[in-house]
């Protein structure tokens, strides 16, 4: 996998296979590739992916305060599997995905440990026929976390043959509130479109189960969690191992 | 290990569903529950397993001599006590191999090697004519009942229990899987032959692989007969009728005099 580091907001590292200038990335080649972002609090990146490229991009933060403001570009026959993974003391969000051309093809698996006050909103335009976006956000707010997820997508009239999809699950282990307002702007008759969201805790009966096999409370929990957050999460080992040791230093 | 139930009395959702129940089971020991749907068997295996959503307002449950009431779900579990579900829980992304290794580990103290695991539990799959892959697979998630029942006698296998709870798990299995599971159930009592087995069914088929040594029927909360296996016959021949009207009866003749 080719990894691009973004250290205090700057790109620092590339691959041939790529381009960049400035904040801007240029996929051009298939391939997977990790963006690691370290030390950073405000992050503006757009992100381009050129005809008939598959693109699987695993983003993870780890940081303390930070915004991003990152701009995604599908053009014609591209499609991008995102795994995006955040773990932030704040978190301020607005990402932008458009889907230019037909047939670009979006796949947003988002994960998210919230230990303090995370916003996300994400804005999914459909500027053309025959595009689809699958958005999936899974996220957990500690003890005194908030969330609030706002998911705008949007779809124009004849722009047909378009697949619209979200599905947002917070769980919270506190008493604060989070918000999710999933909307979908919908102006085409010929659409395929679909949306869930839940926020609530851990289901009884599941907790219940776990501890009739010698499990306690707080493993249940645990692994709970993992499997909430890294369940159909395909990520690299490393990145992977990073997500464990964030889960188990907050769940000991 | 013995459990003792005592003059039980247990509320769900403020209605009283179990009735001064008494039950003793020794070691060895294998009870079987009979009786029409609704009448708490299933609370009864809640119950014993600590459920909070099941009040106990009255009496005791001892295991050994000693009140487990006051034991959490996971405590009474690391006593020995199992409870095999009519509908086990499917629980999506926790894998059904990182859920087993936690309950080994955990019931043992120490973590679990995975290369003793693996063996152990190749073995345990195999024997119970299992699919390897459902190992890696979320926790019942997509599994068919079958195999669902499957599952839950793996868990015996590999946290060796020494009191199990079989709660309806014959419904739902085909003829081949039920002769897998009450073969694979009977060769772990006779490893085991301390282990005591509590059955909830409704069906005497099960009952060909594990020869109870005790028959109850349960009724309105509280056991009204007490037999041997041939009781467990009469009821598949006749049904329950007859037993229910002569608890009716007696009680009017209890009345009379």
């Amino acid at each position: 996998m080719n990894k691009i580091l973004v250290i205090k907001n700057k790109i620092e590292k590339k691959d041939n296979d790529i381009e960049i200038s400035d904040n801007k990335i240029t996929f051009k080649e298939n391939g997977d590739y990790l963006i690691d972002y370290i030390d950073c609090d405000e992050v503006n990146i757009d992100i381009y992916l050129k005809e008939n490229t598959t693109i699987k991009l695993f983003e993870y933060s780890n940081n303390h305060d930070i915004s991003f403001h990152n701009h995604y570009f599908l053009e014609k026959n591209t499609n991008l599997l995102l795994f995006k993974f955040g773990s932030n003391n704040n978190t301020c969000e607005e990402i932008i995905f458009d889907l230019n051309d037909v047939n670009a093809k979006l796949n947003y698996q988002f994960r998210s440990i919230a230990t303090n006050y995370d916003v996300h909103k994400l804005i999914i335009n459909h500027n053309s026929k025959n595009t689809s976006s699958y958005i999936v956000n899974r996220s957990i707010a500690k003890e005194n976390a908030r969330i609030d997820f706002t998911v705008d997508s949007y779809l124009a009239k004849n722009m047909k043959g378009c697949h619209l999809d979200q599905d947002t699950k917070i769980i919270t282990l506190g008493d604060n509130n989070s918000i999710i307002r999933p909307n979908m702007y919908i102006s085409e008759v010929d659409v395929e479109a679909r949306h869930a969201s839940s926020i609530g805790n851990f289901s009884y009966d599941d907790i219940f189960y776990l501890m009739t096999r010698g499990i306690s409370y707080q493993q249940c929990l645990k692994l709970l969690i993992k499997g909430f957050i890294l369940g159909k999460f395909i990520v690299d080992i490393k990145t992977r191992e990073k997500i464990l040791k964030i889960i188990n230093d907050n769940w000991r | 290990m013995k459990l003792q139930i005592i003059n039980l009395n247990v509320v769900v959702d403020n209605k009283e569903i179990i009735k001064s129940l008494n039950l003793d089971i020794n070691p060895q020991e294998i009870h079987v529950i009979m009786g029409p749907n609704g009448v708490g068997k299933s609370t009864l295996s809640r119950v014993i397993m600590g459920d909070p959503n099941y009040k106990v307002i009255n009496g005791d449950i001892l295991v050994d001599g000693k009140s487990i009431l006051k034991l959490s779900v996971d405590k009474r579990s690391k006593l020995g006590i199992f409870l095999a579900m009519q509908y086990p829980m499917e629980i999506d992304g926790v894998s059904n191999q990182d859920f087993l290794r936690t309950a080994i580990s955990s019931l043992n103290n120490k973590r679990v090697g995975l290369y003793e695991f693996i063996l152990d539990c190749e073995k345990a799959t195999s024997e119970l004519k299992m699919d390897k892959n459902l190992i890696h697979r979320s926790l019942n998630t997509g599994f068919s009942g079958g195999e669902k029942k499957k599952n839950e006698v793996l868990q015996i296998k590999l946290l060796k229990p020494k009191f199990i709870i079989l709660d309806e798990l014959d419904s739902g299995l085909d003829v081949d899987s039920l002769k897998i599971v009450g073969e694979n159930l009977r060769q772990y009592k006779e490893e085991n032959e301390d282990t005591s087995i509590l059955i909830i069914t409704h069906h005497p088929k099960i009952l060909e692989y594990l020869k109870p040594d005790y028959v109850h029927i349960i009724s309105d909360g509280k056991i009204i007969k007490t037999g041997s296996y041939e009781l467990a016959l009469d009821i598949e021949k006749k049904g329950y009728n007859d037993y229910l009207d002569k608890t009716i009866t007696l009680t009017k003749e209890e009345e009379y005099e």
